[in-house]
């Protein structure tokens, strides 16, 4: 085994100088091939003398980096090679990781960089980062990379340079860089992985990539020229498509990156070019994605699917979903608490539902709360006498369904009215599958800032020891602190037991009254008498987080109601502030599932508000239990900080909400009337 | 045929195309002079979802005219109580003065089942 660096160079003699400095002091490369793209003082051999043979072509007019690494690639005499850039540097790691691919077998070895936007701190951006963990690819020595782990890890930036490549695979398989100025590695890295069968992964440190954001580098031109790349990104998704399909997982992560690039490239794009950038864009989607990719990226992931809609110019006929789609009518006060309202879930929906504004011409006309119905108008009703159009309530919240819903167990419930009783389709936590989730709850997918917050503050959380836990919870300033609204009309004990359904609002405002002892807070608009969450004029929970983050020992994160598979953001918000949770949950409640160890929350279900402030009152923290928070933190961390997650419980709604609705519909209410 | 403890169950057949069926209670009440509402509560259940429309039928000269109160009864399989009443002086249908009143239940145009476990007129 042997190695050639190969090095293209525009311009830039001082940069390479130190590229080669740097390769004689590693002494791990037999050769090094300088290919000179057309810059105004050719490059020339100083004679100084090198460990390695070094050898110097010149393109008289500059070409592009592609057609310069192709030229090295077609000079290379050895086993494999690395192709660099003059304006990088290696990095000493690069030393042990060579030592460590000795007479190993692989197509290619992709390894780590220092990116200069990271500081003197170096690593990884945090994409790049976040997909290698993802990938589950942490070590230094060399590992093979499996089937699941290589969309993963293709997704990361395309860079040249981060890969030994075997100089055999290469030339077998007919790879190489695109002749375009920019964006020439997108070819070489995506047929890369496609390719090949034998990858290997290092989180040896192999290069330092330098960004000089506004510098005359390439990467940084804002001509017209980056849109050549268009050729070969077309080419490229040709080939995945016919080496895996449409849905295949490395032509959905070609097409995840490629929306990103594009977001790139906008933003990069001098104004008077954007036109053209766009027509480039819409181009691409009319030719690749339009029909059955399009059908297949909206199966698997139907938020790439909305990603991928946003750089369309114009709607084109051959996109739209081939499903008939169902007409609804959103209606009442609470509308826009539903799934299809909100606008960080309702493009999920786009190919499944179009929201009409004249309930008349709807298939169905969906409400949230039951107070909305009620509340309907006579021209409503009377349309309803005449044509039943399919009422449904499309409840988010188990406390409306409990409080003012008469049968919250029933998939059809009759809601009485000022003009007579309707008979009503019931899609909620008690009567429908759709919230049973997979690893997120519903409320979470609301709105974006909880996976925004979550990935942050979990990422910080699951770097803490055992022992800066203990020295956190010693500094707190409160020992427990409750926040939520004081509801204490005691019609709201009610329950369900069939569907172990029970109402917390006056249960939980009893325990905060019954908390006396020191370092109790009860904080918010109902308690304190501060200004609501619903008047202030900021992110509600980011104010929320930034009052209670390492604030607490104990937070009341108890739900308004108990519903096994109810559970929104306070639980997470408890331990995202460093605090443990004081929840209700029975042994059926879902919020097991996450697998937490017990003792890193204290749950009081079927303790009286008496007997849960008793153990609040008493609560201190055993000998293991740092060991047991610092676990949850870090499962906490696993779940909120992999995008996967987030993607795939959108994608499970986008599925499963058009099928609840469809059902609903598939089975009308009839009722048998006057004429 | 009724059960013991229900006012009324009708269960009824219907072979053919109608315009309406209606249940008609005869109601005494001629002059409404002096008086503020009339109304009425009833209870029942349906086996399946069952809307009646309720309305108070006055005798005229020229005929009769129907005032409709505002809600429908919509009888399920659960018993249900229904109470409706209309504000007298202030319905262009409903004459002070009248040479027979009805209330009127129109009942659905085709075979269904309904029991009335109670049914009661009130004026004031």
């Amino acid at each position: 085994m042997n190695l050639t660096l190969a090095i293209p160079c525009h311009n830039d003699a001082d940069g390479l100088m130190h590229v080669l400095s740097q390769a004689a002091e590693y002494g791990i490369f037999e050769a090094v091939i300088v290919v000179d793209d057309g810059s105004d003082t050719p490059v020339t051999d100083t004679g100084e003398t090198y460990p390695f043979e070094l050898s110097i072509h010149r393109h008289e007019t500059a070409l592009g980096p592609g057609v310069a690494r192709n030229k090295a690639l077609e000079c290379v005499k050895t086993s494999h090679v690395l192709f660099f850039d003059s304006d990088d540097l290696l990095s000493p790691e690069l030393i042990d990781l060579w030592k460590s691919l000795k007479e190993q077998d692989f197509d290619f070895c992709i390894f780590h960089h220092n990116d200069s936007r990271n500081g003197p701190a170096g690593g990884l951006t945090s994409e790049d980062a976040s997909l290698w963990h993802r990938a589950g690819l942490l070590g230094k020595t060399p590992s093979p990379v499996t089937p699941e782990a290589l969309p993963i890890l293709a997704e990361t930036a395309n860079y040249p340079w981060n890969k030994i490549y075997n100089v055999g695979f290469l030339r077998q398989n007919k790879l190489g860089c695109s002749s375009v100025f920019m964006h020439e590695d997108v070819e070489l890295h995506w047929l890369g992985f496609s390719k090949a069968t034998r990858i290997l992964a290092s989180t040896y440190v192999g290069a330092t990539h330098f960004i000089a954001e506004d510098a005359d580098r390439l990467t940084n031109l804002r001509s017209i020229k980056r849109y050549e790349a268009f050729a070969p990104m077309r080419e490229v998704h040709q080939d995945l498509v016919a080496a895996g399909g449409f849905d295949d997982p490395l032509t959905l992560a070609y097409l995840r990156f490629l929306d990103r690039l594009w977001n790139w490239m906008e933003e990069a794009s001098a104004p008077q070019h954007m036109e053209l950038f766009r027509a480039h864009k819409d181009l691409f989607f009319t030719d690749r994605i339009a029909g059955q990719q399009f059908e297949a990226v909206q199966e698997k992931d139907p938020v790439l699917a909305q990603c991928l809609n946003s750089h369309k110019r114009l709607r084109s006929p051959e996109v739209h979903s081939p499903r008939a789609r169902l007409r609804v009518h959103l209606s009442g006060e609470h509308a826009k608490r539903t799934p299809l309202s909100y606008p960080d879930l309702s493009s999920l929906f786009e190919g499944s539902f179009t929201l009409v504004s004249d309930p008349y011409s709807a298939d169905a006309t969906i409400f949230a709360h039951t107070l909305d119905i009620k509340a309907i108008d006579p021209e409503f009703i009377a349309h309803w006498r005449a044509y039943q159009q399919p009422i449904i309530l499309l409840s988010e919240e188990p406390f409306w369904d409990t409080i003012w819903g008469n049968r919250p167990m029933e998939p059809v419930t009759t809601v009485t009215t000022g003009y007579g009783g309707l008979p009503v389709h019931q899609i909620s936590h008690q009567t429908s599958g759709i919230f049973q989730f997979d690893k997120i709850p519903y409320y979470l997918l609301t709105n974006s800032r909880f996976e925004r917050a979550y990935s942050a503050m979990f990422k910080r959380n699951a770097a803490l020891s055992e022992d800066d836990w203990r020295k956190a919870f010693e500094q707190r300033a409160a020992a427990l602190t409750f926040m939520f609204e004081r509801r204490p009309e005691a019609y709201h004990s009610v329950s369900w037991p069939d569907g172990d359904l029970i109402g917390l609002c006056s249960w939980r405002t009893e325990l905060a009254e019954t908390c006396t002892f020191d370092g109790v807070e009860r904080r918010g608009h109902s308690w304190d008498g501060s200004p609501s969450r619903l008047d202030l004029n900021k992110d509600w929970h980011e104010d929320k987080l930034q009052t209670l983050d390492g604030h607490a020992r104990m937070i009341g994160a108890l739900e308004n109601t108990h519903q096994p598979q109810y559970i929104t953001e306070k639980f997470f918000d408890a331990f995202a502030c460093g605090g443990v949770p004081v929840y209700f949950a029975s042994e059926s409640h879902r919020i097991h599932n996450f697998g937490l160890p017990e003792e890193s929350w204290i749950n009081l279900y079927g303790l009286s508000p008496d007997q849960a402030a008793s153990v609040l009152a008493e609560y201190q923290v055993s000998p293991t239990f740092f060991e047991a928070y610092r676990e949850a933190q870090i499962k906490l961390a696993d779940l909120f900080c992999n995008p996967d997650n987030w993607r795939a419980e959108r994608a499970r709604w986008a599925k499963e909400l058009p099928i609840a609705i469809g059902n609903a519909l598939k089975s009308p209410i009839r009722v048998k009337r006057p004429r | 045929m009724s059960d013991a403890g229900t006012l009324l169950k009708l269960d009824a057949k219907v072979r053919s195309d109608g315009d309406w069926m209606g249940l008609h209670i005869h109601l005494p009440v001629g002059d409404l002079q002096g008086q503020m509402t009339l109304g009425f509560a009833c209870k029942g259940s349906a086996p399946s979802y069952t809307m009646v429309s309720p309305c108070i039928r006055s005798g005229t000269d020229e005929g009769f005219r129907d005032c409709f109160f505002e809600k429908h009864i919509l009888f399920h399989d659960e018993s249900t109580t229904h109470i409706d009443a209309l504000a007298i002086g202030h319905q262009d249908d409903l004459p002070l003065f009248a040479k027979w009143r009805q209330i009127v239940l129109f009942l659905p145009v085709e075979s269904f089942e309904l029991t009335l476990e109670d049914f009661r007129v009130f004026l004031a």
